[in-house]
């Protein structure tokens, strides 16, 4: 990994770890448990169609340890890692297919398969089969937010290319 | 290969956002539904760690009184319906979700491993929940 390229997933790194803190100061829009705009996503995004998946897991993995060690408890280090894991594992499998300026689909998708881990880890949390009554609303949602973020990556990507032209792997 | 997984036509690009605009449909009249078709609750069943601690009949609550799950939180019972009061965790999701009176809908404290569930008024506990 060339120096240029690490500094700027450092960077990259503690934008996606500012944003996920401040999000979390601003109260839920939605009185449900799991909704969240997810804009620390949108970070993830520019690196996964900058650079690649490995580094994408990189910025991933600090988001989540830096975050979990600053603001989190263990209980919500374990809804926000299984939800990533599995938003992460379809954000790779859905690159090849997904042109840039489309990036939104990909971004969609992610977020619905977010909000599942969360639920299924909540599920087998808490022990009642019961809450799978919030599934509609966090797929509608997880739609919803991802296109945000993902129109967000959207627009962002070119200029990042711009500014970052040299650097590409 | 992309053709293998996404079958909906020769383009996977736009399987996909026909997939997810099903999905996205399916949601919104899913959330519809619950939320208009709920009815009444009859009993409040209060979850914690997965394991029933007490279920109220709503319909016998005369007066509304409030009672202590666990240490973190306070839930507010009344005539056919309940909310979390108190909760002690940062988010206070719980105690925002407010007042829930339709059969299905639970409240959830993560933090805490808190669930309230409505379940209808004529069927026994286990006639609303899949």
């Amino acid at each position: 990994m060339k120096t240029k390229q690490l500094c700027i997933l450092a960077l990259f790194s503690a934008i996606a770890l500012s944003i996920w803190a401040a999000e979390g100061l601003i109260p839920p829009i939605v009185p449900l448990p799991g909704i969240r705009l997810g804009l620390a996503n949108i970070v993830l995004l520019l690196t996964l169609y900058l650079y690649g998946r490995r580094e994408t897991g990189l910025v991933l993995a600090v988001r989540l340890v830096l975050g979990a060690a600053l603001a989190g408890t263990l209980m919500s280090f374990l809804y926000s890692l299984s939800g990533a894991l599995l938003a992460f594992l379809v954000m790779c499998l859905l690159k090849p297919r997904v042109r840039a300026t489309r990036v939104w689909t990909l971004s969609a998708y992610a977020a619905v398969a977010h909000n599942l881990g969360q639920l299924l880890t909540a599920r087998f949390v808490l022990g009642t089969p019961g809450i799978w009554w919030y599934l509609p609303a966090l797929l509608l949602s997880g739609i919803l937010t991802g296109l945000f973020t993902g129109f967000c990556a959207r627009f962002a990507l070119p200029l990042l290319r711009r500014i970052l032209g040299g650097s590409r792997p | 290969m992309a053709k293998e997984v996404f079958p909906l036509s020769g383009k996977p690009e736009f399987s996909l956002r026909l997939l997810l605009g099903g999905i996205l449909l399916l949601a919104a009249v899913s959330v519809l539904l619950l939320l208009y078709s709920g009815g009444g609750a009859g009993t409040a069943e209060v979850y914690r760690d997965g394991e029933l601690v007490q279920r109220i009949d709503l319909r016998n609550v005369t007066a509304s009184y409030t009672l202590e799950i666990g240490e973190g939180n306070v839930l507010e019972v009344e005539r056919g319906r309940v909310r979390m009061l108190r909760a002690d965790c940062p988010d206070q999701i719980c105690v925002h979700e407010s007042w829930s009176s339709s059969a299905g809908k639970p409240i959830v404290c993560l933090p805490n491993r808190v669930t309230v569930i409505l379940s209808g008024g004529k069927a026994g506990p286990d006639g609303v929940l899949g």
